[in-house]
């Protein structure tokens, strides 16, 4: 597998020590086996399949940019480790290009840093061909294409994969999510994926149609889950859990931010859902705004003191009007929404309950409930 | 009277022209008298002159001047009509060697550039320091907005003909002048102050000699220089903007004056990564606190001095000397301004009331010396020194699109800095003109120590906002250029008026670009509750940066930085040619080999190089008819070009201020190419100012360069591209009359239409539309009386006009529509007294109107629009007092 790789291979590749590190290749290639360095330094541009071994560990310096139709795999128990030297480091998939990242609940794929602390690195990004209603956009980092006609298109795998202390800055406009999907066809496979402990959202979602099931954000300072530019895709067992007083929304949706009336409009399908905060300075938990639809069911959400929040006139019509509903959702507090065209009384005479009293206060409470989350989530 | 009255009824002129026989040149300030009597009178600057109302018969005329033979003519003079003599007068090397030759053209005055326009091969439009100091015009940028179809933009964007800062160009003495602002191709204007400047010529048409990157204007800056008469002036003035003088004016700290430029501690800004964070701990790395200090605006202060002298060495040969130099500070505030956004269906976003206070300062000196030989022969030096530096303290409060209640306390320091040196000669060698000169140029934009501090209610408490941690933060950014440009040229003389020039010109631009940001992590304070914007102290201090409670990110990304650089090799070949008396054919050709890079990093850090290589020519052709001395038409045509620049042509991502917008440029940009047409007609009442000019031009533009928006991860992103093609044609009207004796009215008026078809593929919501920038109308009027009362004693007065008609300020996206700046008036006066030989006053008043500048967005979906922004400037009232020796 290695000595093919690197025959293939014609990505840069550094080293820590890089001089070792070809010399290791040339004996590779004459003699075919020699132990390979027990850490790989990843950065630059790939243009062909790489493979990160099982059992090794990686550290990252700067960016990984995987261009089409190359493909990133990324084999269980891989531990990647964003280097600290004060300059970014990302991995971005772009368009026509893949990931392939499958884990297993005992051995997970880790993506962290060598600073333990929010925002220490860039995160992960994923750019595919499905629609958006930006137009043509770019990524927020990375500056790849992203948005297209095919709501099918194939980004990869992820699966049991846990992003660690992302949000990394390069100024007030341009943060990192755990992971960012840009466009990313339903095609994807998304299961079993968790931001920890992020500077900025742990999923955001721009546009794109991919499913995604099994997720978990534990105090991503910002959002725990975003989505706008008219995601459609669907979601299932999803928890957020904040404690971090400065952690903002559980959910925050937007449609579009510059015209709420934009299409294709954001119109996901989410089922089981668990979503905590801890009653910080952030009021708002699930804020569907900016003309977004939304269809949720059988989800929790508490520890908000606005914990389901409605915005914009285009919102609250397609929860009045149809188009986007609740079904069997359970909040702290009561529903509030800007225009009053969709009310509490609305949401409860629905079928939904407001005013409820959870026992989620705590991590392994909140495991309790959701058992899939045993082995592989922090 | 009845003697007088049959005098006129039966009475004849003599006119004439003097010329300076070796030169060939008119001989301005030559006497003409009827010999034994006092009639008599000067040539003016054409070295033409009329004795009115002699009877018939024969006079003999005595014309002298010094340092010239005096020459005696016979004239016969008819009953009735004219008698038309040409005298040319030879020199008196004999004399010369004695007395002092003063009859340089002086070109600071407006009947003197009447001359050069009119004589002009192109077509021009100039404005003399007299002219500006009448009209009480303080630096070039509001000089050049007096001319005919000149406006400027936000940030001193110079908008010519509707096209923006790209497609213009500035010289400084004829030479290319780099520009300190990275996302401007022009150098701020307003760096040039009057008291530097002796005439600004402004050309809206192409010729081959010279640099060919321009469609709109070509803007030339002369400075001063000696030679015209010894002088010594000093002025001192003072005066202020009403609302801000003796007001409340909050500022940052800053530990010197504007004299100095803000620096932290270089070994904390460049070490390596690895020890920031504990020399941060260890060290006041910064000069400066967050502390927000109120005091009292004091007036505006201005001083300057200039200095003239030319010093003979004998047969004719002479040096000049030229020195000049001023220094400016004003204060400004904005209050109760606002700015909103809007979404596409109408719903407000956010809303913003601000204060703003500005503090600036510009300081300018120049230093000129000539050394004249040969009579014809000119070698000069000069040096050009420029600073201009700002603070402004901002407070905004509002409510952000998160719907989030703020307050943003925030310091921004700019200072631009130019020096310039010129060598330059013109010698004159039988039919042979040599012009030879080089310059060098060093500028540079400075943005130290930007900080912010922000603050937001939750619960009706105020509390630092720390969400992310870039909310409390500091921005250091520089910019340099250094610009080396060599012309040599060449003119063969067939005769007085056919020639042929040529010559080559190099010119090397290199560029330096970095920026460093310090993020301020909070979180050690804890929930603390603010009562106070401005006093910050007591916990943003060196002593919790020490104990830990607070820590210094340093974020220095590689894309931080760039360099860039544009090499070009020119040559031209031109021709001025009479075939028939009245028709001038001025046709030339340049070539230009031009090699521009630019050296990036993406935003992963790896390193990148954009190339952009062109060998070009560029054609130009320019005719001009004269009817009869007064009356001419001209007709122009050429192709010119419009590159990219260096942040425009690469992709990497990059803000030209901090909190400005986020700009992204193209690798795929290639340059535009512009194909120009310009038709006017002149009319110039002889010996005098009054003149109507009549333009119209029509501009075609292939693959114009135009700023672009695509959504970055939610977030807007400017980019530019290459538009199909547009295209900008207009009419200009240009006035100039004196009403009744020393009462004197001018206009210009010019109107224009501009439309671009953008490329697909952008979220704009109109993908055709006037130019960004470009006003479909722009008047300026000026009325000035300006009488003699005794041989030194005059009195100036003017009242200014402008008209800046509505324009698109920013191109709308995602169907919301454009923003437009509404019609804006302003009226300026201006006065000065000139009491005797030594002593003269004067008293401005600008902004009369104080008209709000207004502007407006249109929301298609409701079919209306909606007040976006809205701030007004305040009335200035300055008072001026001038010593000369």
């Amino acid at each position: 597998m290695k000595a093919n790789f690197l025959r293939t291979a014609t990505w840069a590749m550094v080293l820590g020590a890089s001089m070792t590190a070809f010399t290791a290749c040339d004996d590779d290639d004459e003699e075919g086996t020699v132990t390979p360095p027990s850490t790989e330094t990843l950065s630059g541009v790939i243009n062909s399949d790489l493979t990160l071994e099982a059992g090794r560990s990686y550290t990252l310096n700067g960016a990984l940019q995987v261009k089409a139709p190359a493909t990133l795999k990324i084999e269980k128990g891989v531990t990647i480790t964003a280097n600290n030297d004060g300059q970014v480091d990302y991995i971005l998939i772009e368009k026509g290009a893949k990931i392939d990242a499958q884990g297993t609940a005992e051995e997970p794929i880790v993506m962290t840093a060598e600073v333990k602390e929010d925002g220490a690195w860039g995160g992960l990004h994923i750019c595919g061909d499905a629609p958006t209603n930006s137009g043509s956009g770019v990524s927020e980092i990375g500056n790849a294409a992203y948005g297209g006609n095919n709501a099918a298109d194939n980004s990869g795998i992820l699966k049991y994969v846990r992003m660690e202390y992302t949000g990394f800055a390069f100024d007030d406009e341009h943060e990192s999510n755990g992971i960012s999907f840009y466009g990313v066809g339903n095609g994807t496979q998304v299961s079993y994926v968790q931001a920890y402990m992020g500077a900025d959202d742990g999923l955001e979602f721009f546009g794109g149609t991919v499913n995604v099931d099994h997720c978990v954000v534990v105090d991503c300072t910002d959002d725990s889950f975003d989505w706008t530019e008219g995601w459609s895709g669907r979601g299932s067992y999803m928890v957020a859990y904040q404690t971090d007083p400065t952690c903002d929304c559980l959910i925050e949706a937007d449609n579009n931010e510059t015209n709420f009336a934009a299409t294709p409009i954001s119109h996901p399908v989410l089922s089981n859902l668990t979503l905590v905060g801890n009653n910080g300075e952030e009021p708002n938990g699930v804020l569907l705004r900016r003309g977004t639809y939304a269809e949720i069911s059988n989800a929790q959400i508490t520890g908000k003191t606005n914990a389901l929040a409605l915005e914009s006139a285009e919102t609250e019509n397609s929860f009045a009007g149809g188009g986007s509903k609740f079904t069997n959702v359970a909040i702290s507090g009561e529903l509030n929404s800007e225009n009053g065209t969709y009310t509490n009384a609305m949401f409860v005479a629905a079928g939904n309950l407001a005013n409820q009293t959870f026992d989620l206060g705590s991590r392994d409470k909140i495991e309790a409930s959701n058992m899939w989350m045993s082995g592989w989530t922090k | 009277m009845v003697v007088a009255g049959m005098v006129t009824a039966y009475a004849g002129d003599i006119t004439g022209v003097v010329m300076d026989k070796e030169l060939n040149e008119p001989l301005m300030g030559a006497s003409i008298r009827i010999a034994g009597t006092q009639i008599g009178t000067t040539a003016d600057l054409d070295g033409k002159f009329r004795l009115r109302n002699l009877k018939k018969g024969t006079y003999t005329i005595e014309v002298s001047y010094v340092s010239f033979f005096p020459q005696r003519l016979t004239v016969q003079v008819p009953a009735k009509g004219e008698a038309t003599v040409s005298v040319e007068m030879m020199t008196d090397d004999k004399q010369l060697g004695e007395v002092t030759v003063t009859a340089r053209k002086n070109l600071e005055l407006e009947q003197a550039l009447m001359v050069e326009r009119k004589n002009a091969v192109l077509s021009i439009e100039n404005l003399g320091a007299s002219e500006m100091s009448i009209k009480g015009l303080s630096n070039v940028q509001e000089g050049v907005k007096k001319l005919t179809g000149i406006s400027v933009a936000e940030a001193g964007q110079l908008v010519v003909r509707g096209l923006g800062d790209r497609y213009s160009t500035t010289t400084l003495n004829g030479l290319p002048i780099a520009s300190p602002n990275p996302d401007n191709k022009l150098i701020p204007l307003d760096i040039f102050p009057s008291s530097a400047v002796q005439n600004i010529t402004v050309s809206k048409v192409y010729e081959a000699n010279a640099f060919a990157d321009y469609s709109g204007a070509h803007v030339d800056i002369s400075t001063k220089e000696g030679g015209t008469k010894d002088f010594f002036s000093l002025s001192f003035g003072t005066g202020g903007k009403v609302g801000t003088v003796f007001g409340d004016f909050y500022q940052m700290d800053r530990p010197n004056t504007l004299f100095t430029t803000i620096k932290m501690d270089e070994t904390a800004l460049n070490m390596p990564f690895a020890g920031f964070a504990d020399y941060s701990r260890q060290h006041d790395i910064f000069n400066t606190t967050f502390e927000v200090g109120k005091t009292s605006a004091l007036p505006d202060l201005s001083g300057s001095f200039g200095l003239g002298r030319t010093f003979n060495l004998g047969g004719g040969d002479k040096v000049d000397l030229l020195a000049t130099l001023g220094l400016d500070t004003g204060s400004e505030s904005l209050d109760n301004a606002y700015v909103r956004t809007f979404e596409a269906a109408g719903t407000e976003m956010s809303r913003f009331d601000y204060d703003s206070f500005t503090k600036k300062q510009s300081l300018a000196g120049l230093v000129n010396v000539g050394y004249n030989f040969r009579r014809t022969d000119r070698i000069g030096v000069s040096a050009f020194f420029a600073r201009n530096a700002s603070d402004s303290y901002m407070l905004r409060q509002g409510r952000d699109d998160e719907k989030r209640i703020l307050t943003t306390s925030n310091q921004t320091s700019h200072v631009y800095m130019l020096q310039n040196y010129q060598l330059a000669g013109n010698h004159t060698l039988g039919k042979w003109d040599v012009d030879w000169s080089g310059s060098y140029s060093t500028t540079s934009s400075d943005e130290p120590d930007r900080r912010q501090v922000m603050f937001r209610k939750i619960d009706g408490v105020w509390k630092l906002f720390r969400l992310n941690q870039q909310q409390t933060s500091r921005y250091f950014g520089a910019l340099d250029e250094n610009e080396w440009v060599a012309d040599l040229r060449a003119q063969y003389n067939f005769n007085d008026r056919d020639k042929l020039r040529f010559g080559f010109a190099f010119r090397d631009k290199s560029r330096d670009f970095t920026c460093t940001r310090f993020y301020y992590n909070l979180d050690g304070l804890g929930d603390l509750e603010m009562t106070d914007f401005y006093h910050t102290d007591g916990y943003l201090n060196d002593e919790n940066v020490r104990n830990g409670v607070l820590e210094i990110d340093r974020n220095h990304q590689k894309r931080d930085a760039y360099s860039a650089g544009t090499r070009i090799y020119a040559g031209f070949v031109e021709a001025d040619y009479y075939p028939i008396d009245p028709l001038l054919i001025n046709v030339g050709v340049r070539i230009e080999s031009t090699r521009q890079w630019v050296d990036y990093f993406d935003d992963g850090g790896l390193p990148f190089r954009r190339n952009l290589d062109t060998d070009e020519f560029f054609p130009a052709l320019n005719l001009k008819y004269a009817f009869n001395d007064a009356h001419s038409l001209r007709l122009s045509g050429s192709r010119t070009v419009t590159r990219p620049s260096f942040v425009e042509m690469a992709p990497f991502l990059y803000q030209e201020v901090y909190g400005g917008v986020q700009m992204r440029g193209n690798e795929d940009l290639e340059n535009g190419y512009n194909y120009n047409v310009d038709l006017r007609y002149e009319w110039f009442r002889p010996s005098s100012t009054d003149m109507v000019a009549v333009t119209a031009y029509y501009k075609y533009l292939d693959s114009p360069i135009e700023q672009t928006q695509t959504v970055s991860g939610g977030a807007m992103m400017h980019s530019f591209q290459n538009a199909s093609h547009g295209l900008a044609a207009g009419v200009e009207v240009e006035l100039r009359k004196e009403l009744v004796k020393d009462l004197r009215f001018g206009v210009n008026a010019s109107y224009m239409y501009t439309d671009v078809k953008l490329p697909d593929g952008g979220v704009y919501t109109n993908t055709e539309r006037p130019l960004q920038g470009a006003s479909p109308y722009l008047v300026n009027a000026d009325l000035t009386y300006a009488p003699k009362f005794r041989k030194e004693r005059q009195l100036t007065m003017a009242l200014l006009y402008n008209l800046q008609g509505r324009r698109i300020h920013a191109v709308g996206i995602q169907g919301i529509g454009d923003v437009e700046q509404e019609d804006l008036h302003t009226l300026d006066f201006n006065a000065g007294m000139k009491f005797n030989g030594h002593w003269s006053a004067k008293v401005s008043v600008k902004n009369i109107l104080n008209s709000d500048v207004v502007f407006r967005q249109e929301i298609p979906q409701r079919g209306t629009d909606v007040e976006v922004e809205r701030f007004s400037e305040g009335v200035g009232v300055s008072l001026g007092v001038t010593y000369n020796l």
